[in-house]
């Protein structure tokens, strides 16, 4: 799926797709299982996790209350170290400035760290339409950039490659490729092809984990150790950003990026953490000779308005994505934007659209694991649950959704009738089953069944065994 | 681009409905978010700052080596061993922060080039709770001399090394560089399947001097 033509509003169809796809079953399984288990060893030696959630989440609480305050002392400290900040209320506001930036670089080629906010304004296509070279320096987004496919997930965007799809891809592309079916040697291969572009960059694009405003410094993680590869060899660095990634001082950063690493990677820390506090200083012979900070809108404000705050809190680092099943069943893509799993089912709707993005909330079993491992505890579910009421208050559940929900509620309502009915259901099930635990296909639920099996009932409805031991007891 | 300012400020201003509370009001909650910050801060009671630095960055995960030596004069020696160690060149690029010392034996080079095989720097301290090297950009300590390396040879001073992370910040430290680094361990991937891989875009290698 090319990026140009992903939309969620596509979710269900793509969704019923990707459920057949056995190879992305298999990259899914190896990598969100890893995930889960570093999770839980790290956290074995980090009793304090639970206070640090709550810690982090008043940090930001904070923060996103006086926004205005502190987005101003950032604005102030990041100018006078000598960087120039920018303002955009849209993508495509900030895309223009990043290339009209460009263009006043006389940029030939860019190279870019992975940056999510990066994805959601577009900056990629923005780059090819103004005939920029594009690099991509995080290996994921090397990988998927050589797939020409959008990321699938927020962390590691190629998670829905195996090794065996990677080493094609080095393969078909690399001027030197190395491929042995290690991982290893792939990484090498990726190395060897990306070292030369770092060097012949003109500017180096990224994007901020956290806003400092004490200082007006952006700071940046990552494990490769691209990010300061990127932004140092060039000419000009830019960064963007969205707004909510403020905090006001340093020791804010620092609580958050100890939930960050163990969240995202289950492990202690990032490997490279790095303050940048404007462009390179008279007394330096390296180092970009400019520093431009774009802080992006797009949409934050209004979520500060409404009950879809709580999400602003989010520091993006993708713990409620590796522990969703129905990511697990379906990879990223299907979400059709950029942020996929639950975040992305709260945030698509609130960028974009919920007519368009009307499918992601109801894409969620409400099984809460999400909110569970939250480092800043964002109530996913019910933020979840939120919009799906917008969905349905709005007439953007389809028709016979609606009639179905109406009916069942109808019966609900009445408990003699529901009884009899759901009696008469779980007869009919136990029947169609013969006896065997799972059903394979099931009259008119075919395209439920059709990509899994439909648990037969085990016994008796709850009443009727309820009643059944009531009466034995008199 | 001031339209998008004000727009944006004034969206901000109207979600939150009253009037900004006054600096010193926002201050003061300010100074109550993090009321103890050991609350967030793993405890490792069990071992000393030293112990703890050099366990977490010899970790598996972070896969540094460690190497203790007396003072400053003798980092040309150490280096020289680490290269005959594994089969190198006796040939480095020198942060000009230690050109001062004597490298005779060693082709000792100022600048860095792209494929650099070796680059020795020195931190300006470390994390006991993290296994990190603290690095300064300035003119004596340029940044890439951290990053294009596939050997990183990093020097640190052992009274440099603190506890915890707190102390890169605290209010007697330096004024920020433009670029402040906090390094752990060598430069990894868990792109491709979540497996772990060492020497990504960075260092494959990190030997720790560790001085004092």
């Amino acid at each position: 799926m090319s990026t140009a033509l992903r939309s969620p509003a596509n979710f269900k169809r793509d969704a019923a797709e990707a459920v057949t796809k056995p190879s992305l079953k298999i990259a899914l399984d190896r990598t969100t299982g890893l995930l889960q288990s570093r999770r839980v060893d790290v956290l074995k030696a980090y009793p304090e996790f639970e206070v640090t959630r709550d810690v982090g989440a008043r940090i930001k609480d904070h923060t996103l209350a006086h926004l205005d305050h502190y987005l101003a002392e950032f604005e102030k400290n990041a100018t006078a170290a000598g960087a120039v900040v920018h303002w955009a209320e849209t993508p495509e506001e900030a895309c223009k400035i990043v290339i009209d930036l460009c263009r006043q670089a006389d940029a030939k080629s860019v190279t870019r760290v992975k940056s999510m906010l990066g994805e959601e304004i577009g900056l990629p296509g923005a780059l090819a339409a103004a005939g920029i070279e594009r690099v991509e320096t995080d290996l994921a987004e090397h990988i998927i950039q050589l797939a020409d496919e959008p990321p699938s997930h927020i962390v590691i965007p190629a998670m829905h490659k195996t090794r065996e799809e990677v080493a094609d891809l080095f393969a078909e592309h690399h001027r030197e490729p190395k491929i042995d079916g290690e991982v290893g040697t792939l990484v090498e291969s990726a190395r060897g092809e990306l070292r030369p572009k770092y060097v012949a960059a003109d500017v180096g694009i990224s994007g901020a984990n956290f806003l400092i405003a004490s200082t007006g410094s952006i700071c940046t993680v990552t494990n490769e150790g691209n990010a300061e590869l990127t932004t140092e060899l060039p000419r000009m660095h830019i960064v963007t950003a969205g707004i909510e990634k403020i905090v006001p001082e340093p020791e804010h950063a620092l609580v958050l990026l100890r939930l960050l690493a163990r969240s995202a990677l289950g492990t202690e820390f990032t490997q490279y953490t790095s303050f940048f506090t404007g462009p390179r200083r008279a007394d330096e012979t390296v180092g970009p000779e400019s520093m431009h900070i774009v802080l992006v809108d797009n949409g934050r404000t209004q979520m500060l308005a409404t009950e879809m705050r709580p999400m602003l809190r989010c520091i993006r680092c993708a713990a409620c994505i590796n522990h969703c099943p129905v990511y697990g069943a379906i990879g990223g893509h299907p979400y059709g934007a950029t942020y996929p799993g639950p975040m992305g089912s709260v945030l698509t709707p609130a960028l974009l659209s919920l007519e368009v993005a009307k499918d992601l909330p109801h894409a969620c079993t409400l099984n809460g694991r999400c909110q569970e491992v939250c480092p800043v505890k964002i109530p996913l579910p019910d933020l979840i649950r939120s919009l799906r009421d917008d969905t349905w208050r709005r007439k953007l559940v389809p028709k016979p959704a609606r009639l179905a929900v109406q009916g069942w509620a109808w019966v609900a309502a009445r408990p003699t009738l529901y009884r009899l009915t759901s009696g008469m259901a779980n007869r009919a099930l136990r029947l169609w089953s013969r006896g065997r635990p799972m059903i394979a296909k099931l009259p008119l639920a075919g395209g439920w069944t059709q990509g899994r099996d439909f648990p037969a009932p085990t016994g008796p409805t709850f009443m009727q065994q309820y009643k059944a031991q009531q009466r034995a007891k008199r | 681009m001031s339209n998008a300012r004000s727009k944006i400020f004034a969206r901000i201003a109207e979600a939150r409905g009253e009037p900004l509370p006054s600096a010193q009001a926002i201050a003061a909650e300010r100074a109550a978010l993090v009321p103890d910050a050991s609350a967030t801060q793993p405890t490792f009671t069990e071992q000393d700052t030293l112990t703890r630095f050099e366990a977490m960055a010899t970790s598996e995960r972070l896969t540094a080596t460690v190497a203790h030596i007396a003072t400053l004069e003798d980092v040309p020696g150490a280096v020289a061993a680490y290269l005959a160690e594994k089969g190198l060149p006796a040939e480095a690029a020198i942060a000009p922060v230690l050109a001062g010392l004597d490298w005779s034996g060693i082709a000792a080079s100022a600048a860095i080039t792209p494929n650099q095989p070796v680059a020795v720097t020195l931190a300006e301290g470390g994390v006991a709770e993290t296994g990190s090297l603290i690095f300064r950009s300035g003119p004596d300590t340029p940044m890439l001399h951290n990053f294009l390396g596939l050997h990183h040879v990093a020097v640190v001073r052992k009274d440099g090394i603190s506890r915890y992370l707190e102390s890169v910040f605290a209010p007697d430290a330096p004024e920020l560089p433009r670029i402040m680094s906090l390094v752990t361990g060598t430069s990894g991937t868990a792109d491709i399947e979540a497996v772990n891989i060492r020497g990504a875009h960075g260092p494959r290698y990190l030997h720790i001097l560790m001085v004092g």
